[in-house]
């Protein structure tokens, strides 16, 4: 356990670009992350709604599309899409890439895992959505009932 | 709550000054140009070709291995990648009048980037052998590795015959996957994404076996001179530059490039200055033909 | 990719996806029994009237919870190997996972028991029960019966994390692993990765129903 503690084996932190490379991975991480949450979100709203839709078909579709992908182990997403994801789709993020943007968006791959990111957490937000919805609405249809008037709906759809 | 804000604040603090000092390095993110890329002395060819594509784009790309000295390896200090490898897609891209731009391509993935156009060449330790000639193309062999066996120096194991029983490292996707399952079937094989994995296995003790190619695992030694090569040459492993199957054209124009820089020396140059100053026999440069090297393979 | 071929692929390759599909299954396996037991340890910490007790749950519950897998995965093999420790690749993976599940199992566990109310332990202190005792016959088995639900998402959560054990460097053969080596072998990725997909698929529906038969018995709604 001594290794731990000998200060020769911290040095690596201080010589050489060492720890600025290791932060700017980590910056990468995080710029991933948030463009990841941002699309994650607008995708997930969407996906629960259409969760939520009356037509059955829809709903029934939208629900298996949300329960595989809930239940795929992200990497296991990350890794197919780097693999699968076609070539023209990376092509063409990398011609549209803004040049404002960090160097980290410039290859394609961060598409791939973007795509996979996206696809994982806007399921796993619309099956949130979905459900605080629908107990908010089974809540409120109880109220409505034990009233025996109509209360508002405060559960937004 | 307090505590929860906190961490919050201090949470951001770090992105922010993580942003701040990643800022800074800007100025060394660049490439570094490989000599100019000026068109004019460049042949130039039909933009429906995939060579005319690239010249059109105005750079290849170059799979390569960013963790394997002395091929290919990204240097924390220059944030580039350098090596082997690295000089010679440096050397087609300057033929070609394009820039080279590197990605990094790990053994299961380089063929599948050929194969979608991820990458236009892959230049990363990649041995010739019949299987492979089937997907994609390659190029004449460029350089000559053979197997070799990596253990620490205090080991017992000697050969191939000691190694049943045994924790064997080497990559996903490799060739000695299947050559080990071959020669050394009692052996058991862990299998890692990349050879630097292996180099922290054997060093921690958790494999007693290395198995690659001897470049790879002379980069090992040079990194940590407790390890030593052992056994006989278990294969032979002639390395070819991979392109998509069908780009003939492509081929010929590398095998062009190849053969120059065999007979004016800059073969001999690059071999000089990433391996030659580490191992004890010299090599020419490799006169093997590809038909040779896939019936190598059986 | 026609279904045919799909199905011919899989008996053509079937022994590395099975024996993969069975190692995750053990994984999974070793990983919830610790996560549960040391899950069930902080929560029982972090609700005891001792405040350094409730810091000491407090600690492992934030640390677990705010480290990456992967990370955990490589500081309990490759660190602790490096400090002398001779900790296989298959103590360290379950462990890992165990212990960064425990972490989710306690807060969840602490929930649970928030939610039987202060006067049912008030009551049973008052009747003469020692603190443990209270822990063990009123607490406890209500708390549990309360989270039936949140422990099943965290034993799917654990399913799908149990694929990165396969993808660090623990070289363990789970069924990502298997669909990886499949694919480099044949270089159809689509068909490798279907398949794999169809295994964890068929491991977490078995344990949401599972969780679904449980929860129809035994929970309690508040």
């Amino acid at each position: 356990m001594s290794y731990l503690f000998d200060p020769g084996n911290w040095e690596w932190l201080i010589t050489g670009n060492n720890a600025r490379f290791i932060l700017e991975g980590f910056l990468i991480n995080l710029e991933i992350a948030v463009i990841a949450m941002v699309f994650a979100l607008v995708v997930g709203l969407a996906l629960a709604l259409l969760r939520l839709s009356r037509n059955p078909v829809v709903s029934f579709v939208a629900g298996i599309w949300v329960d595989v992908f809930r239940n795929l182990p992200l990497i296991f997403l990350i890794l197919y899409m780097a693999l699968a994801l076609p070539i023209s789709w990376r092509d063409a993020w990398e011609e549209n890439v803004p040049g404002w943007a960090p160097e980290a968006y410039r290859s394609g791959f961060v598409f791939a895992a973007l795509v996979a990111l996206v696809l994982y957490n806007s399921a796993v937000i619309a099956e949130s959505c979905a459900r605080a919805s629908s107990r908010c609405r089974a809540a409120s249809r109880r109220r409505r009932a034990r009233s025996g008037s109509a209360t508002g709906s405060r559960c937004g759809t | 709550m307090q505590g929860k804000n906190w961490r919050v604040i201090v949470a951001m603090l770090l992105a922010a000054a993580a942003f701040a000092v990643a800022a800074c390095g800007d100025d060394e993110e660049e490439e570094p140009a490989g000599g100019g890329g000026g068109g004019q002395s460049a042949e130039q060819f039909d933009p429906s070709t995939m060579l005319g594509k690239i010249q059109e784009n105005r750079e290849i790309t170059i799979g390569v291995k960013y963790d394997v000295p002395p091929f290919g390896f990204q240097n924390p200090q220059t944030d580039s990648v350098e090596g082997f490898d690295v000089d010679l897609g440096k050397a087609v891209a300057e033929k070609l009048g394009v820039e080279p731009k590197f990605i990094e391509a790990i053994s299961d993935n380089r063929i599948p980037f050929l194969q979608d156009g991820t990458a236009d060449l892959i230049l990363s330790t990649m041995t010739i052998n019949a299987e492979r000639a089937q997907e994609i193309e390659f190029s004449n062999p460029y350089y000559v590795a053979s197997g070799r066996i990596l253990t620490k120096s205090d080991s017992p194991i000697k050969g191939l015959e000691d190694l049943a029983g045994k924790r064997v490292c080497t990559a996903l996707g490799s060739t000695y996957e299947e050559t080990i399952r071959e020669q050394a079937p009692k052996a058991d094989l862990k299998l890692v994404d990349s050879y630097s994995e292996c180099l922290e296995l054997i060093q921690n003790g958790a494999v007693d076996a290395v198995s690659t190619d001897d470049v790879i695992l002379t980069g090992m030694v040079i990194q940590d001179d407790t390890l030593h090569m052992v056994g006989d040459e278990l294969t032979t492993e002639p390395y070819g530059a991979g392109i998509k199957k069908g780009e003939t054209e492509m081929v010929d124009f590398v095998n062009g490039v190849l053969e120059e820089m065999k007979q004016d020396g800059r073969w001999q140059e690059i071999y000089d200055k990433w391996v030659g100053q580490y191992v004890e026999k010299k090599q020419d440069p490799p006169t093997m033909s590809l038909q040779e090297a896939i019936e190598l393979s059986g | 990719m026609t279904g045919f071929a799909l199905i011919s692929f899989l008996e053509e390759h079937f022994d590395a996806y099975a024996s993969g599909f069975w190692v995750t299954v053990r994984l999974v396996a070793v990983s919830f029994a610790i996560a549960m037991a040391v899950g069930t340890f902080m929560a029982a910490l972090r609700v005891a009237p001792v405040v350094w007790l409730q810091r000491l749950g407090a600690v492992y519950v934030e640390t677990f919870r705010n480290v990456p897998l992967l990370v955990l995965l490589f500081i309990s093999f490759a660190g602790l190997r490096r400090a002398g420790v001779d900790i296989n690749a298959w103590v360290a993976g379950t462990a890992s996972l165990g212990l960064y599940t425990g972490a989710y199992v306690a807060e969840a566990l602490r929930s649970g028991v928030f939610s039987v109310g202060k006067g049912q332990i008030e009551a049973s202190l008052s009747l003469g029960l020692t603190y443990r005792e209270t822990l063990r016959h009123v607490v406890l088995p209500q708390a549990f019966r309360t989270v039936i639900s949140p422990l099943g998402s965290l034993t799917i959560a654990m399913i799908k994390n149990s694929a990165i054990i396969g993808v660090s460097l623990l070289a363990l053969g789970d069924l990502l692993k298997q669909a990886r080596i499949v694919s480099s072998r044949t270089f159809q990725t689509d068909e490798a990765f279907f398949w794999a997909a169809v295994g964890y698929l068929l491991l977490t529906v078995a344990a949401t129903l599972l969780v679904r038969g449980l929860e129809r018995r035994f929970a309690i709604r508040r």
